[in-house]
Parts: C-alpha cells; sequence; structure tokens
C-alpha cells in the first residue's frame, strides 16, 4: 500500500506528460472493468505497449479499477442486459452475433457489454478530468505542499526517506 | 514528444507468447481437473482422468483412461473408457461452437471394480419412496387370532344389529297387544252368553235376547278384526326379520371366505407364483435400467431457444448470455458420429451413436445408438438399437430394442429370502426387449425363452411341505417362457410377469397349499364360530319372542271365534235350521 503511493505520487511528480498519464488510467479503467480473460484486454495491452502512455499509472489504475470494477459488476450486467435486450438495437447485436471475432469477444456477454459501454462512456471524460486534475496538482497544489509546514515535517518522517530512496534508486537505473 | 513506442509492440508479442506457452503448457491439466469437476458435478460420484492431451493441429483432443464411479455403488467403475479420442471444427470453436464430426470411444468397460470409493459428500437426498417389490412367501399357517384382531367381523355386526332391532320391535309389539282384548274380556264375552241362554225361556224373553245376541256378535266380531288386523301388521316385520336372521346365520360363512382370501395362500393364488421367484431380479434390472436412464435425459434437454432473445445463465464465472437467431443456426455442442467399442465379459460390442447434442430441435434429427456383437463368449449374438428423440422437446420420444440370442445365464440369484432362496444355476436363453418412454409414460415388454435350465431352489427335505414341494417343482424345471410387461410412468410404474412356470407350481404346490388353506379354515371357522354362535342364539332367541306373540294372538283368535259360534247356536235354540226365505 505504502509502495504503492509511493509510486503514485512519483508518477504525478514527475516530468511525464499529464495526459500520458490520464490516457494510462483510463485505459486502467478499461481493463479493470472487463473480466479479467476477456480478449479485448488483449487490445487494450496492445494499445498501452505500443502508444506511449504512463506504465506504472496503468499498472497501479489497472490494480485500482479491477477492485471498482468488482464492486460494480452488478450494474454492468444490469446495463449490459438492458443494451443487449433492447428492441431497437436487436439487428445490430443479431448481426454481431453472426460475426466470428465478435463471438470471440463475448461481446453478448451482459457484464462485457456492461463494462464495454460503462468505461466507453466514461473514457473521453476521464482523460480530460484526469488531464485537468493532474496540471492544477502540479501547478498549485504540489509548490503549494512543498512549501507548506505540514510537507517540511513530513519531509523529516520515515516515509520521505523512503520515498527519496526509491526515487534515487529509480533514478540511477 | 513521440506517441508510439515500437519496443511496446515487441513487449507485447512476446507477453502474448509467453501468455500462450504457459497456457499450453497448463491446458491439458486443465481440461483434466474440469472435465473431473465438471463430471463428478454430473453424476454424483467421483469422475476421474488419467490424462487429457489437447493437439493444435488438428484442432484435437485425446482422453485416456476416464472411470466414472456408480454413484449407487461407489466401489465400482459404472462406465470405463480407455481412449477417448477426437478432432473438432476450429473456426466454430472461435463461435463457441464444439463440433466433433467423428469421435473414438475405445475399450468402454461397464461394472469394472474399483481400488477406492469414488463417493462424493453430497447434500442428502429426498428419501426415494421405495417401490414395493413382489410379495414375500412366508410358507406357513397365518395366525387366526391375531387376524381376527385386527379384522371386523361383519357377520357378528350384522347379528348384534338385528337383534336390536328385533328385541325393539318385540317391546313395541307386547305394549300394543296389551291394548287386545285378553282373558278377562273373553270371560266377559262367556257371561253375557251364559246370561242370553238363561234369559231365553219364554217368548219374549227370546225376542229380547235376539237383540243381545246380535249385539255380543258385533262385539266379538269388532274384537276379532282388532287381532286380525295387529296380526297382519306384525306378520309382513316378523317374516322380514326371519328372513334377515337367516342371512345373518350364513354370514360368518362369507367372513370365512374373504378372510382366507385376503390371508391365505389358496391353489388359485399360485396362478402367479414366478413372480415370487423372477420379479425381483427384473424389478432390480429395470430399477437399475431407469436409473442410468434418468441420469443420461438431462445431458439431452433443450439448452436453447430456436430463435428470439434468449438469456441463458453461464455455468460460472460473471454475467449472463443474451442469445440471438443464427444465420445458420447450429447445436452449441454436437457429436455427429461416436464409435464405441465396449468391452463386456463375453467380448467386444460395437456400435455408433450419432447426433449426440443438447439441441436437437436444431439439428433436427435424434440421437440414435446401435450396437451389435457376434461370436461373444456365452453369447451367440447381441443387438441393442434404440432412439433418443427431443426434437419436439415438449414430446420426448425415446425407444430401444435388444435381441440377445444363446445369452448363458450362470448363478442367478432369484430369491435371497434365508428360508427359499432360489438360485438359477444354469440356463440358455434368447431375450427379446422393446420398450418405449414417451415424456413419462413407460411402456415395455421382456420375452425370454430359457432352455437347459437348473434351478437350485430351497431344500426338498426341509420342515415346510409348501417350500418342499416348490422346491420339487423348481429343480424338475427344465426350460419355460418368462414375458414381463413395464407400464406406468418413470417414478411408478407395474410391472406383469407371466411365465408358465405357473402351470408347473401350481401343479405341484396345489395339494399342500389346498391342506393348508383347509387347516387355517378349520381354525379361523372355529374362531369366528366362537364370536359369533352367541349373538347368534340371542338373536334366535329374540325372534323366539315374536312367535310368541303370535301365538298368543292366533289363542285370542280360537278362543273369540268359539264364543262368536257359542253366541250364534244361542240365537238358534233346538239345532234345527231356519229354510232360507225366497225375498
Amino acid at each position: 500500500m505504502l509502495t504503492s503511493l509511493v509510486k503514485l505520487l512519483r508518477v504525478l511528480n514527475s516530468e511525464a506528460d499529464p495526459l500520458q498519464i490520464s490516457l494510462a488510467l483510463a485505459f486502467a479503467m478499461v481493463i479493470g472493468f472487463l473480466p479479467f480473460f476477456s480478449p479485448i484486454n488483449l487490445i487494450v495491452l496492445l494499445v498501452v505497449l505500443v502508444v506511449r502512455v504512463n506504465l506504472s499509472a496503468f499498472i497501479l489504475g489497472a490494480a485500482f479499477f479491477s477492485g471498482i470494477g468488482y464492486l460494480l459488476d452488478p450494474l454492468f450486467a444490469s446495463v449490459g442486459l438492458i443494451a443487449l435486450t433492447s428492441g431497437a438495437l436487436r439487428g445490430l447485436w443479431t448481426a454481431l452475433y453472426n460475426t466470428t471475432v465478435f463471438r470471440l469477444i463475448d461481446f453478448n456477454n451482459t457484464a462485457v457489454m456492461g463494462s464495454i459501454i460503462v468505461s466507453a462512456a466514461l473514457f473521453v471524460p476521464l482523460v480530460l478530468v484526469l488531464n485537468a486534475l493532474i496540471r492544477q496538482y502540479r501547478e498549485r497544489i504540489l509548490m503549494w505542499v512543498e512549501k507548506s509546514h505540514i510537507m517540511q515535517v513530513f519531509k523529516a518522517t520515515k516515509f520521505y526517506k523512503l520515498y527519496n530512496t526509491y526515487s534515487d534508486i529509480r533514478s540511477g537505473l | 514528444m513521440k506517441w508510439i513506442r515500437w519496443p511496446g509492440l515487441i513487449a507485447f508479442v512476446a507477453s502474448v507468447a509467453l501468455i500462450a506457452v504457459l497456457w499450453f503448457l497448463i491446458i491439458d491439466t486443465l481440461i483434466k481437473s474440469g472435465i473431473e469437476r465438471g463430471g463428478t458435478a454430473v453424476v454424483g460420484a467421483k469422475v476421474e482422468l488419467a490424462k487429457a492431451d489437447l493437439s493444435l493441429f488438428p484442432l484435437g483432443l485425446t482422453l485416456t483412461g476416464l472411470k466414472v464411479t456408480n454413484p449407487e455403488a461407489p466401489m465400482t467403475n459404472a462406465i470405463e473408457a480407455k481412449r477417448i479420442a477426437f478432432t473438432m471444427d476450429g473456426t466454430l470453436l472461435l463461435r463457441r461452437k464444439v463440433i466433433i464430426d467423428e469421435m473414438t470411444v475405445d475399450g468402454v468397460r461397464l461394472n469394472t471394480p474399483r481400488k477406492t470409493s469414488g463417493e462424493v459428500k453430497k447434500a442428502p437426498k429426498a428419501k426415494k419412496a421405495e417401490k414395493a417389490g413382489p410379495p414375500m412367501l412366508t410358507f406357513s399357517v397365518p395366525d387366526v387370532k391375531d387376524i381376527l384382531a385386527k379384522e371386523d367381523l361383519r357377520s357378528l355386526k350384522a347379528v348384534t344389529e338385528l337383534k336390536a332391532t328385533v328385541d325393539g320391535a318385540k317391546a313395541k309389539w307386547t305394549e300394543e297387544l296389551k291394548g287386545l282384548p285378553d282373558s278377562k274380556k273373553i270371560e266377559e264375552y262367556k257371561k253375557r252368553i251364559d246370561n242370553l241362554k238363561a234369559s231365553g225361556k219364554d217368548i219374549t224373553g227370546m225376542a229380547a235376547g235376539a237383540a243381545d245376541v246380535l249385539k255380543l256378535q258385533e262385539d266379538i266380531k269388532k274384537d276379532l278384526k282388532r287381532i286380525n288386523d295387529f296380526k297382519a301388521s306384525i306378520k309382513d316385520k316378523a317374516d322380514e326379520y326371519k328372513k334377515l336372521a337367516k342371512e345373518a346365520a350364513s354370514a360368518p360363512a362369507k367372513d370365512i371366505d374373504r378372510i382366507m382370501k385376503k390371508y391365505s395362500l389358496t391353489p388359485e393364488g399360485l396362478t402367479n407364483l414366478s413372480r415370487y421367484f423372477i420379479g425381483g431380479k427384473l424389478t432390480e434390472w429395470f430399477d437399475s435400467s431407469l436409473g442410468w436412464y434418468g441420469k443420461a435425459a438431462p445431458l439431452l434437454k433443450q439448452a436453447r431457444k430456436t430463435d428470439g432473445v434468449e438469456v441463458v445463465k453461464p455455468v460460472r464465472g460473471r454475467g449472463e448470455y443474451v442469445r440471438f437467431k443464427e444465420n445458420s443456426p447450429m447445436p452449441d455442442f454436437l457429436i455427429k458420429k461416436a464409435l464405441v467399442s465396449v468391452n463386456i465379459p463375453a467380448g467386444d460390442i460395437k456400435g455408433t451413436i450419432t447426433n449426440i447434442t443438447p439441441d436437437q430441435q436444431l439439428l433436427g434429427t435424434p440421437l440414435k445408438f446401435d450396437f451389435s456383437g457376434d461370436r461373444l463368449k456365452g453369447l451367440k449374438s447381441l443387438k441393442i438399437a434404440g432412439v433418443l428423440d427431443r426434437v419436439v422437446p415438449e414430446r420426448p420420444n425415446d425407444s430401444v430394442t435388444m435381441d440377445a440370442a444363446g445369452v448363458k445365464l450362470k448363478e442367478v440369484v432369484l430369491s435371497q429370502s434365508k428360508d427359499f432362496p432360489v438360485v438359477l444355476k444354469d440356463a440358455l436363453t434368447d431375450l427379446r426387449l422393446k420398450a418405449a418412454v414417451a415424456g413419462e409414460k413407460v411402456d415395455g415388454r421382456l420375452t425370454a425363452g430359457l432352455k437347459s435350465v437348473d434351478i437350485s431352489a430351497g431344500s426338498t427335505d426341509g420342515k415346510n411341505a409348501l417350500q418342499r414341494g416348490i422346491a420339487s417343482a423348481l429343480s424338475g424345471v427344465k426350460g419355460f417362457d418368462v414375458a414381463a410387461e413395464v407400464t406406468g410412468t418413470l417414478n411408478d410404474y407395474d410391472l406383469k410377469i407371466s411365465s408358465d412356470l405357473d402351470r408347473v407350481l401350481k401343479d405341484s404346490a396345489a395339494n399342500v397349499v389346498g391342506e393348508q388353506a383347509a387347516e387355517f379354515k378349520k381354525k379361523l371357522s372355529a374362531e369366528v364360530a366362537k364370536q359369533v354362535d352367541g349373538p347368534l342364539k340371542d338373536l334366535n332367541g329374540s325372534l323366539s319372542g315374536i312367535d310368541a306373540i303370535d301365538g298368543e294372538l292366533k289363542g285370542l283368535t280360537d278362543r273369540l271365534t268359539g264364543l262368536l259360534t257359542e253366541a250364534g247356536k244361542k240365537a238358534a235354540p233346538g239345532g234345527f235350521k231356519l229354510p232360507k226365505l225366497p225375498f
């Protein structure tokens, strides 16, 4: 837990582009919400590895969103069931059902469909919001935190020393 | 900043390759444990597999050493298969369709012993109501006192009730009798006649006396009429009571006949004695066959609808699967043809099973099986064929026929009774079975002709004469035919057995059974008489009371008639008759 927090702070405080971090977290959300063995996860992994997003943020985010996904599973199943049994979309689903690729990705599973819909709907807003938040954090909070008395005290703690040690080791790699 | 990192592609390929290698390394184990877990859950007893081997080119699976425990006998494998091999259509598999063109199942063996128990812990099932087997032969005369303690004697009840009715009527009639002329009244009439005799000495007296005589005659006639009316009114009832009493007297005999039929093995009851010996074994075989049919039937249960949208809960995992109409509907699972080789103690029988699928309504053809074997050890030929038809799921219609020629039967236990064990030591038979199950309704017929029969039954020098008779008759039997018919439902079927063995048994045992029945009847008659004779005597006493009333009435009538005659003589003294007037 402590190490994860260290990693998160390091990512946020790094020189990485905020968009790289927010995109990584958004992809992490997709992979976290989808069932673990879904073939779609392989496509997301390919994108994450090829597109230059922050891998640390992705790994941390995947762990975080998997937990959230587990809790929201009933919601995904309900959303998926509504979508898959919608009369208006039946033609589309029937066409996809007769396609090997879509059968392979289990699109007709309510949990898969629900998590695809929810993560697709949240993807862009999440990227934008996280991007803005990271920028705000770096521009205002990080500077203010650095100068605050609390931070001064914090810098004297074991946690801060651990953070620095970790940071130095990582820099030296 | 560059947004694409090509090394990531290499990392992806390496990761996927690593995953693929790991998957390929563990997939056999996963398949093996999946089959064992799934099979155990379905069968309700351990299903074990020695090895599973998946090949990718061509895509196929080979299973080795499959053992399915018999849940009813955990130390026995119901089925063992040495090797099961098949290939699958890879493209269809991507669409979640397991389509097997041809499967080979080699070295199937039935009922093989296990070294360890294959029992699995399961939730206690509601105990199925045990089907009553054929009644047991006790070979002894039943205890009369015990039987009469349980049975109501209808004759005793009838006699007691009739006596109460007769007593009631008798009391009522006795009371009514008091209102009729009695001795006092008759004395009064006599006195009046005497007075008339005394008064008729002169002509004036005679004239006055004639009027008194007429009055006296009128009074007597009135009383006679009352008595006759009363007699007539009780006559019908009295006759009815006498008739009922006569019937009641014969009722104990009917009671005896009824109890005899219920508790005693009568010579007529021997007409289906073979059921006692063959019924148990056949019931056991039918129960076992229907048990396995019951286990197999759900595997063919309709898995899906043919069109429209359908939500199907997955066995495990998350979410539910929603199905849509397919352009070219195909079953999710289908074995088009399975070549099966079954190794039975008599040798190998080979056959094919076609169209194994839970979606017969999609395929449009039922599952068919056809097995045969020739020149087997202890069995000349065997042919089994059948159809499991679920094409219209609402109207399942299954049938099987079996022909076995030259079957050698050895040491078949027909009765495990301690008192009277029956073992078919040797026999040669031709068997023919034809059975059909339509929904819950079962209808089957098994015929068998047994030749070169050697039966060992009980003991021919035992104490019980009936046992001795039957044992002697059975040991002399060299051949017989048996026909068994099963009708009813799967859960409650009726097994009717007929055999010419019955004639043999009847001939041999009828005398003994007749003697036993006579002994039983004698004891029963004595006990019934002991209970019924007393009340019957009382009833007759009550009926005698009615006769006494009748006698009393007759006496009164006679006396009044005598008085009437005497009064008439008074009206014409001298004893001559007056001529009748012509006007």
